[in-house]
């Protein structure tokens, strides 16, 4: 079969089911969460911009923010037949590009993204089994959802996989 | 007279417009001097661009390049993000040094010595003082700018921040695309201003756009 790789571009999520796989280019201070159901093969993964729709109300879409993305993808990918107790995640990104000072908002939105991230995957009760979250460098990720693995690309880094 | 929402948006295009011209005119002449060169400008345009385009866009997601980054505030406030490609920026170093950059196999910060690195956060802040200046004369806002800030990475991730403050008033980015060219050499890439929301009714206030 031929393997295609989907992108899931910023403010995005996508499910999939092998030999598709899935990745998201360059992502810095954005978080990409991957969900999967081990068992039933099936994926999904969603790229995060901000930590809370809560902060800024309605109008805005909602695969934008951890809180309502991710819960919107976990609903997505039962509904394409995964089981929920089953439901695994893995995540990765939330760096800090630039050394900025400390009170500006873009020196922490890494940070408070990863960490909403979290507390949303605990708050429906998914296991996040691996993370690589931090930091100051870009990342690229391909999330195989045959294997459940992730593959992390940064520039002048061995390539790792969680 | 201004009736429609559509005519209002060409009229602040417009305006946007005439402030990336002369930003332009103001950065060609300034980098001209740094780099002791005679230096052209394209013809400028604003870009409306949706989030998830950006990257690609400005060159795409995962491709390497020299972003810098001014925080401004005052009576606007925001971002500004420059996009050089790895290949401009190099050139910069050498029309400054003489000389490629000391760790060309690498591509990240370290491709640079301190010294390179120092000159082309230089460039950053000549490029984004000549659009701060211009944005400050067309409209008579005060706007203070930060010191440069450099980050040599993906130019997905290096956009990433900025993209989320776009994020918290809108899903599109406004990207001035105004290139400089050294003769047929370009040496600088495209530029994003992020002005958040009251930011933007300041400028369209001040010129009487709204």
């Amino acid at each position: 079969m031929i393997k295609t790789f989907l992108s899931v571009d910023i403010a995005m999520m996508k499910i999939a089911k092998p030999p598709d796989q899935l990745c998201s280019l360059g992502l810095g201070s954005c978080v990409g969460v991957a969900v999967y159901d081990p068992v039933a093969k099936i994926g999904g993964l969603i790229h995060i911009l901000l930590p809370s729709i809560k902060e800024l109300g309605p109008g805005h879409s909602r695969t934008k923010f951890a809180d309502s993305g991710i819960s919107d993808l976990v609903d997505a990918i039962i509904k394409a037949g995964a089981s929920k107790p089953r439901l695994k995640a893995k995540m990765a990104g939330g760096a800090t590009m630039f050394s900025v000072s400390s009170n500006s908002p873009i020196a922490t939105i890494g940070k408070r993204n990863v960490e909403s991230c979290r507390e949303t995957l605990a708050c429906l009760g998914i296991e996040l089994v691996a993370e690589d979250t931090g930091g100051n460098s870009g990342r690229t990720i391909y999330f195989d959802i045959e294997t459940g693995s992730l593959r992390i690309k940064a520039v002048d880094k061995p390539e790792k996989i969680i | 007279m201004i009736d429609t929402s559509a005519n209002i948006d060409d009229i602040r295009k417009d305006a946007l417009n005439e402030i990336n011209n002369i930003g332009a005119g103001n950065a060609a002449t300034a980098m001209a001097a740094f780099l002791g060169r005679t230096i052209r400008q394209s013809v400028p345009k604003v870009l409306t661009v949706p989030l998830s385009d950006m990257a690609r866009v400005l060159g795409g997601a995962d491709k390497v390049a020299v972003a810098g980054l001014v925080e401004i505030n005052g009576d606007v406030s925001g971002y500004f993000v420059i996009i050089q490609e790895i290949g401009q920026a190099d050139r910069i170093v050498e029309m400054v040094t003489g000389e490629a950059p000391v760790n060309i196999e690498r591509m990240s910060i370290l491709r640079y010595s301190d010294f390179e690195a120092s000159l082309l956060s230089e460039t950053v802040n000549i490029i984004c003082g000549s659009y701060i200046t211009a944005t400050s004369t067309f409209t008579g806002l005060k706007i203070r700018a930060s010191i440069p800030y450099l980050c040599v990475d993906m130019i997905g991730s290096v956009i990433s921040a900025t993209a989320s403050e776009i994020g918290k008033t809108g899903d599109f980015a406004l990207i001035f695309e105004s290139e400089l060219y050294n003769d047929a050499e370009r040496i600088s890439g495209k530029l994003i201003l992020i002005p958040d929301q009251k930011s933007c009714n300041n400028i369209m206030l001040s010129i009487g756009v709204i």
